[in-house]
């Protein structure tokens, strides 16, 4: 039987807040954001990783045939954004699932936390992204993640009732409890569900250390990397790793060598003599291997953080008066605001923006993908409770 | 280790950041077993020291002391205590004012006949103007170079920099200079052209920089014209002291929020940009005390800056605050702002800190380098700056974060940290 390396790739741009949003705009004026610079960014990181890593994506397809197909998760903002500045990408995206090169992932349209605050939000979220996907690929996935990999129990329970077939969480302790991710696992409390762990050392072996010189293994060459996949392959079946795309080209420059590097890892899996090896999307690999076993997991875990928990998002005094005020206003909004009023609370509830917050930056052995648009915590925060200021007070005058 | 430091008095006698940063180093770098000799001009008219001996050359007065009545100096070996009246906050035309008030100390004492005072008028053996009374004082570190035993010489601010390479000079040993302030900071675009070239000397002639921000490092760099190679940034500590208990319900303007601004006013502390930001608060924010604490040449200026905006009702000015009322200002504060317009360092912040009072500071600061628990304007952004006032004292949320990192941060940036550094440049210098 051959062995499967199960690859997702995360794609998100949130909307990019206008910085000088201040008190003394509440009230005056709606340039909640700043399009300018999100135009820059989207074209600069369509430029650096989505355009070339989806060509990559193509042409090893079309040298691998069978055995080479990829996840893609790709929030409903991401793709709004594309269309808009970077409408290469979406043609691309088209093309590579015309030759079922990828799997599309459902998610969050706008990539945020409702799940933690409010189901319902959360559910119309999901759905968001679901028309999206239609409307634009006519495609219907079949695998969820949530939001930076915010996995517990009851979102399994969730997404299993949403019709669901296969979720992704991070590999973490508190849900392996000793067992290894390299396999499919059914979800204790919605069996009819597979769930896929992300291996966390070999994908933060990318993610945060392939350019990291003071570390031992640095420079990482795929020959050694794909000896430590295949160590695991040769115990395992199945090796899951879950990137961001943007690790590839934008966080780590194709000059460092990442694309590179990906081109040479596919070679060397294609070297493999011991065995053969598949590269297969979560969908596939889930139908590929036989569930070994259950995981229970009550607490939130995800691939962000020290701990892979929730304190990048809640916690400190700032996120937490963040979240509470940015759902207090959804029922208002829900009832009163007009469709344009509603998109601007939604871009403000992007879990990007409750990270801006995040105080622990500053401390030692901060996670070293952090980036914030804002000078400090304090900017972040005070602009989205300006934003969500503003539009509070025009739905309370019903709209305007 | 033994260091011959050309200093600043301790406080209470000295206010201002540079005797509390010279008390605060000393005794850091006395528990890490440094042996420091310290040289401090100091204005006869204070002192009252009868144990002292008179060393020194002509026309310059010096006690030498090895044990001390003040319990802040225990960490000092030796004081060599220089009869001159230069302080650091000191100009030309201040030195002139100085110069009057001593005349008159000295009519008083010899009137008191007092123990200490010599047969001859100390009075007129004062340099005619700053320069010459900088140069009078820099023959210390010819006198003290030669005489005492030391390892390297570290000389704070430009009012000791020629005492410092005086003592290099005779001495051999290698000289730190340690940047508090440059002359940009305190005058603007006034400089004088003397006070720069002494400075320049200084940073020439020293074998290390020492610079209390990279702020301060880059000044020295670009307008100073120094190799970046020779400086290096000490960021100044805080004291570990604990907070004067203060009942807040007991402060005035019940039911108003007060905003503080603590410091000289002078043009390089922005008092000008705290009161246009005022303006604009009280304007969608009534309910709002401004209090502005300190002395300084703008004081006029601003009163009647307020009183043509109408805003007297709503502006309080304190005048210069003893140690006492100075952490009672703090304790009774909703907001401190630092806008200083040019700060090397700027240690205000910290001690609002210690009240848990949260903070706005300009950005043009050398502590903004380091304190990420604040609001962080550009002094001339007086919008931003209200608005930024008004964020903090209407949501809770913000004050309760900035405290709590805070009250963590305090604790990790006593005087043990630069202390070490300097200890190590002190190895380097030596080795």
């Amino acid at each position: 039987m051959s062995k499967s390396i199960n690859l997702y790739f995360q794609m998100h741009q949130p909307c990019r807040l206008n910085g000088d949003y201040n008190v003394f705009c509440i009230g005056n004026h709606q340039d909640y954001e700043n399009e300018d610079v999100l135009l820059q960014i989207v074209k600069k990181v369509a430029r650096r990783s989505y355009i070339p890593m989806l060509k990559k994506i193509g042409a090893t397809k079309d040298k691998l045939g069978k055995n080479f197909k990829v996840g893609i998760g790709i929030t409903g903002l991401a793709l709004e954004f594309l269309e808009k500045y970077s409408p290469e990408v979406i043609k691309l995206l088209d093309s590579l699932l015309k030759k079922d090169a990828i799997e599309i992932i459902a998610e969050t349209y706008y990539h945020s936390l409702a799940f933690l605050k409010s189901e319902k939000e959360f559910e119309e979220q999901v759905e968001l992204q679901a028309k999206k996907l239609k409307k634009l690929f006519n495609y219907e996935a079949k695998t969820f993640r949530n939001t930076d990999l915010i996995y517990n129990d009851h979102l399994a329970q969730k997404i299993e009732s949403l019709g669901y077939e296969v979720i992704l969480a991070e590999g973490t302790d508190m849900a392996l409890q000793g067992k290894t991710p390299n396999a499919v696992y059914r979800p204790d409390a919605a069996p009819r569900l597979k769930l896929l762990l992300n291996n966390s050392s070999l994908a933060d072996d990318l993610a945060l250390r392939f350019n990291a010189k003071d570390w031992s293994e640095y420079p990482l060459t795929a020959e050694k990397y794909w000896n430590w996949i295949k160590l695991s392959l040769q115990k395992h079946d199945l090796i899951n790793l879950f990137l961001d795309m943007e690790t590839f080209g934008e966080h780590i420059s194709e000059e460092e060598g990442i694309i590179d590097f990906f081109d040479k890892l596919v070679a060397e899996s294609q070297k493999e003599t011991e065995f053969e090896v598949r590269w297969v999307s979560p969908a596939l690999a889930a139908d590929l291997h036989y569930p070994s076993g259950s995981v229970k997991c009550v607490p939130f875990t995800s691939w962000r953080g020290q701990n892979r928990d929730l304190s990048m998002w809640i916690g400190n005094p700032l996120q937490d008066k963040l979240l509470d005020f940015s759902y207090s206003l959804e029922n208002l909004l829900k009832e009163k605001a007009n469709k344009k009023l509603l998109d601007s609370w939604r871009k403000v509830l992007s879990s990007d923006h409750y990270h801006y917050a995040c105080t622990k930056r500053f401390e030692r052995g901060w996670d070293r993908r952090f980036f914030s648009p804002f000078e400090s915590p304090y900017e972040a925060y005070m602009v989205c409770i300006n934003i969500l200021s503003d539009i509070k007070e025009r739905a309370e005058n019903n709209g305007r | 280790m033994k260091v011959l430091m050309f200093g600043w008095e301790f406080p209470p006698l000295l206010s201002g950041g540079l005797g509390t940063a010279c008390y605060g180093l000393t005794k850091e770098l006395a528990n890490l077993g440094v042996e420091i000799k310290m040289v401090l001009p100091k204005n006869m008219d204070q002192s009252h020291h009868s144990h002292l001996k008179l060393i020194g050359p002509q026309s310059l007065s010096v006690s030498e002391q090895e044990e001390f009545e003040e319990e802040q100096y225990e960490h000092i070996s030796k004081r060599f205590m220089v009869d001159t009246i230069i302080n650091p906050y000191m100009n030309e035309d201040t030195y002139e004012e100085y110069m009057e008030r001593v005349a008159v100390a000295e009519k008083k004492r010899r009137e008191k006949k007092d123990s200490l005072s010599l047969d001859m008028d100390l009075s007129g053996n004062y340099g005619h103007n700053l320069f010459s009374e900088v140069l009078r004082f820099s023959s210390i570190g010819k006198v003290l170079g030669e005489k005492e035993d030391f390892d390297v010489i570290h000389a704070h601010d430009w009012l000791t920099f020629l005492a410092g390479i005086e003592a290099k000079r005779v001495s051999n040993k290698p000289l730190i200079i340690h940047v508090h302030a440059t002359e940009y900071d305190r005058s603007g675009d006034n400089v004088s052209q003397e006070i720069y070239d002494i400075e320049r000397y200084g940073m020439l002639e020293a074998d290390k920089i020492v610079a209390v921000s990279h702020r301060t490092k880059n000044m020295i760099v670009e307008k100073y014209h120094i190799d970046p190679e020779k400086i290096e940034v000490v960021y100044n500590g805080v004291e570990q002291v604990t907070a004067v208990p203060y009942n807040r319900e007991r402060r005035p303007f019940k039911g108003d929020k007060m905003v503080l601004f603590l410091g000289r006013i002078t043009h390089q502390k922005g008092p000008h940009y705290f009161l246009d930001a005022a303006n604009l608060v009280l304007k969608k924010m009534p309910n709002v005390r401004f209090v502005m604490a300190g002395a300084g040449d703008m004081t006029r200026q601003m009163i009647e800056k307020i009183a043509s905006m109408k805003l007297a009702e709503r502006f309080h000015f304190t005048g210069f605050l003893n140690p006492t009322e100075r952490e009672k200002a703090f304790a009774m504060s909703d907001l401190y702002v630092m806008p200083s317009v040019s700060e090397p360092f700027g240690i205000t912040p910290l001690e609002a800190m210690k009240y848990n009072v949260p903070i706005i500071i300009s950005k043009q600061s050398g502590i903004a380098e380091i304190l990420h628990h604040a609001l962080k304007v550009d002094f001339w952004d007086v919008e931003k700056l209200a608005a930024g006032i008004i964020s903090l004292l209407e949501d809770k949320a913000m004050g309760e974060s900035m405290g709590r990192n805070n009250k963590k941060f305090l604790n990790e940036v006593g005087w043990h940290v630069p202390a070490e550094q300097i200890r190590r440049i002190y190895s380097d210098m030596t080795n």
